[in-house]
């Protein structure tokens, strides 16, 4: 393992961006720094500037107005940069998916693979966000995983044809 | 539900009666209950019974709905009574479509803002605005798409991608 | 007290500078500034709008509490207090008296941790770091107790149309009664280290005043009126739920400025405790079970019902045609009054005072951070919203110094 990731995974640099979330999420970010979790003492800082950031936790679930954002951040970030969707609205947009003031999910908004985490929940708590964290930071030194081979819908669903472009 | 308290709603609901009719408005009266008064007036008098009830003791502006009915559009302008533990909500209604109605931002400074997200989701007009600009949907919403307007009207026409 | 908005003109609004490489950041406040001095702001909103309103349309009565509790994290049973009070009000349901009680119960809550949330955040503007983590570190017994109670730390789904979802069990009232009364020499000592502190009167007082004209043409509400004298509170003026059962009082400072908007939400702490362990002396003494007025159907016609959230009056109007789902929901939370006032209250403050100007309405705290600052001549972006923070936090360390604190 190089220097820089051995120094990543001792003191990752986090970067916090919302895309049209209620905000609980964020305070459990925030709570997440604060004396019972306190992740300062892991070295895991909240940082100011996305250009400083080793990993981004994205919420929200992507309005039309702030989902653009999410795309510039990211396009500033260094890379590599873990990005944690943190929150059923950025795992999937959740109970606003059918809105007319919604886009895409957070991993269309992004390159393909650029989501490295999942955190569901509404909200998810401070455990389970720093779980998610260690856990895209261990992605960083393991081998990666196979990808999974996509099954054909035929066997998933019995009885149904598949339509044009459906895996 | 008492006596009493369905007297504290009509003796409100004279109070405003009065009011409206020295400046010549007259309206149709609704009391739900003693804490609901619905007041129906005709557009052209909106402004002046906004002027009336905005002035009256102990009276905060809430908000405005506005909606799409089945013959046209209408403007409910939500008054908080706290003196009376009462909303008064004063309606106006139009059939025209584009449904257009004078602004009471004159009167009720912070109106403004509400007329704008009324313009911009359900596409109602307020005359003399001081600027009916976008608040709350994205720059690159069409025009002519009214998300609140019934049914689906920004599907086919609003790009989901960005 | 007419403000006339100067139109954005291209120059004001492209950020230039080797310190902001976010190009198009899109930016809640925009100050515009001659020196040190505002002269003009721009407030742009819609970065959280959702179409939540016509989601609502879409889903039948029960379902839609649970999507407008997302309205807002920090409020989250403000919303559904309300909403359901709207459905009630529609056919005039009479909810059984325990769940009032038990509403009472979780709105103060509420209120409590969103309180304690700002004095955090306002300490953390101000450069009092260690506020910020005393108050939020408080807040996590009052969030452990509202997990007991409801299932959740935030989005306690509580609140249905006719009653309340969960009976508060008589075993939980001893623990929220113990929270409470660890809680209360807390919050005292934290009351005291705000209120007494010469610094915050130095840095606090005088700045960003509210007139009582302003608050009635702003419409604004919550602790942003109250700090400015305005007795308003949709608590006692149009009582629901318990608040007319139990005893308490009503908060009201007279200046009007940021100090006064701070000592209401602290002071109110204090109240919610009253209203909390008189509504549990209530239930204790009340039969278990009856919670729920199990509404069979909502016939046409519209209602109204509001609470007083911890930022103001949420106040929600339902349309109902007679079948499962509402034909118009129309939601106004207290921002969207309160945040306007900002024209009145900032413009003539320095840009070192701005994050705590625009902190005392109290909007959602990820909005105070996107706020951009430029140059009123030349439209030259001078700070963004940490700059700023940054500048209020060296406002405080040398008022400290200057007072020899």
């Amino acid at each position: 393992m190089g220097l820089r990731l051995k120094a990543l995974m001792k003191s990752p640099w986090v970067f916090h961006v919302s895309a049209g979330s209620c905000n609980n999420c964020d305070i459990e970010i925030l709570d997440v720094l604060c004396p019972r979790f306190d992740v300062e003492r892991f070295g895991a800082l909240l940082v100011g500037s996305v250009r400083h950031a080793d990993a981004l936790l994205v919420t929200g679930a992507m309005n039309r107005k702030s989902a653009r954002r999410v795309q510039q951040l990211y396009q500033q970030a260094a890379k590599p940069c873990l990005v944690v969707a943190v929150g059923a609205c950025a795992c999937g947009q959740g109970i606003f998916r059918d809105s007319y003031a919604m886009t895409v999910p957070l991993d269309e908004v992004l390159p393909p693979g650029a989501v490295t985490a999942y955190v569901p929940g509404c909200p998810p708590k401070p455990e389970a966000i720093i779980a998610g964290i260690v856990k895209a930071l261990g992605t960083l030194s393991a081998k990666p995983a196979p990808r999974p081979v996509p099954v054909p819908v035929e066997e998933r669903v019995p009885g149904v044809v598949p339509s044009e472009g459906v895996a | 539900m008492s006596e009493t308290a369905v007297t504290n709603g009509e003796v409100l609901r004279e109070r405003i009666e009065q009011a409206l009719s020295a400046a010549g408005v007259t309206g149709a009266f609704f009391v739900k209950n003693p804490q609901r008064i619905y007041i129906e007036v005709d557009p052209t008098y909106l402004v002046a019974a906004s002027r009336v009830i905005f002035d009256m003791p102990g009276v905060r502006f809430s908000i405005a709905s506005g909606q799409q009915t089945r013959t046209g559009f209408e403007v409910l302008y939500h008054y908080g009574f706290d003196l009376d533990d009462c909303v008064v909500s004063v309606r106006v209604a139009t059939t025209e479509d584009p449904p257009v109605f004078d602004s009471i931002s004159g009167v009720v400074h912070c109106a403004q803002y509400i007329e704008r997200e009324m313009h911009d989701l359900l596409g109602i007009a307020f005359r003399d605005h001081p600027g009916l600009d976008r608040i709350l949907l994205s720059e690159d919403w069409p025009d002519d798409v009214y998300p609140l307007r019934r049914g689906k009207p920004w599907v086919g026409k609003v790009e989901k991608r960005i | 007290m007419t403000v006339t908005m100067r139109a954005p003109s291209a120059e004001a609004v492209v950020p230039i500078g080797p310190f902001h490489p976010l190009q198009e950041e899109p930016e809640l406040f925009r100050l515009h500034v001659d020196g040190e001095t505002v002269v003009d702001i721009e407030v742009e909103i819609g970065w959280n709008h959702r179409g939540i309103e016509k989601i609502s349309e879409g889903k039948t009565f029960d379902q839609v509490t649970y999507v407008i509790e997302r309205i807002c994290g920090i409020c989250s049973t403000s919303h559904p207090i309300a909403y359901v009070q709207a459905v009630e009000d529609i056919g005039g349901v009479e909810v059984p008296e325990r769940a009032l009680y038990i509403r009472s119960v979780v709105g103060e809550l509420e209120r409590l941790h969103s309180h304690l949330l700002w004095v955090g955040l306002a300490g953390h503007f101000l450069g009092y770091n260690t506020v910020f983590m005393w108050a939020w570190k408080y807040r996590e017994p009052l969030l452990d107790i509202l997990e007991e109670l409801t299932g959740n730390r935030n989005h306690y789904a509580m609140m249905i149309p006719g009653g309340v979802r969960r009976d508060i069990r008589n075993e939980s009232i001893p623990k929220v009664r113990e929270m409470l009364d660890a809680m209360a020499p807390k919050l005292e000592m934290l009351a005291g280290a705000i209120i007494d502190d010469p610094v915050l009167h130095a840095r606090l007082k005088g700045v960003g005043v509210l007139s009582k004209e302003d608050c009635k043409a702003y419409g604004a509400l919550g602790p942003t009126s109250r700090g400015s004298g305005v007795p308003g509170d949709i608590r006692r003026d149009h009582p629901y739920a318990a608040y007319g059962l139990v005893d308490w009082d009503v908060i009201t400072q007279e200046s009007g400025d940021a100090y006064g908007k701070g000592v209401v939400r602290v002071l109110e702490c204090f109240e919610s405790i009253k209203i909390i362990r008189g509504c549990l002396d209530r239930l204790e003494q009340m039969p278990e079970g009856e919670i729920d007025a199990n509404i069979k159907e909502v016939p046409p016609g519209e209602g109204i019902g509001h609470h007083e959230a911890p930022r103001g009056e949420t106040f929600h109007y339902v349309r109902s045609d007679g079948t499962n789902r509402p034909i118009r929901h129309k939601v106004r939370a207290p921002t969207f009054m309160n945040l306007w006032t900002c024209k009145e209250t900032i413009i003539g403050e320095s840009i070192t005072d701005a994050t705590i100007v625009l902190a005392a309405i109290d909007p959602c705290y990820c909005c105070t951070e996107r706020m951009g600052v430029y140059d009123a001549d030349n439209g030259k972006r001078l700070y963004d919203g940490r700059e700023l923070i940054r500048l209020s936090r060296q406002k405080t360390e040398r008022l400290r110094k200057e007072l020899g604190v």
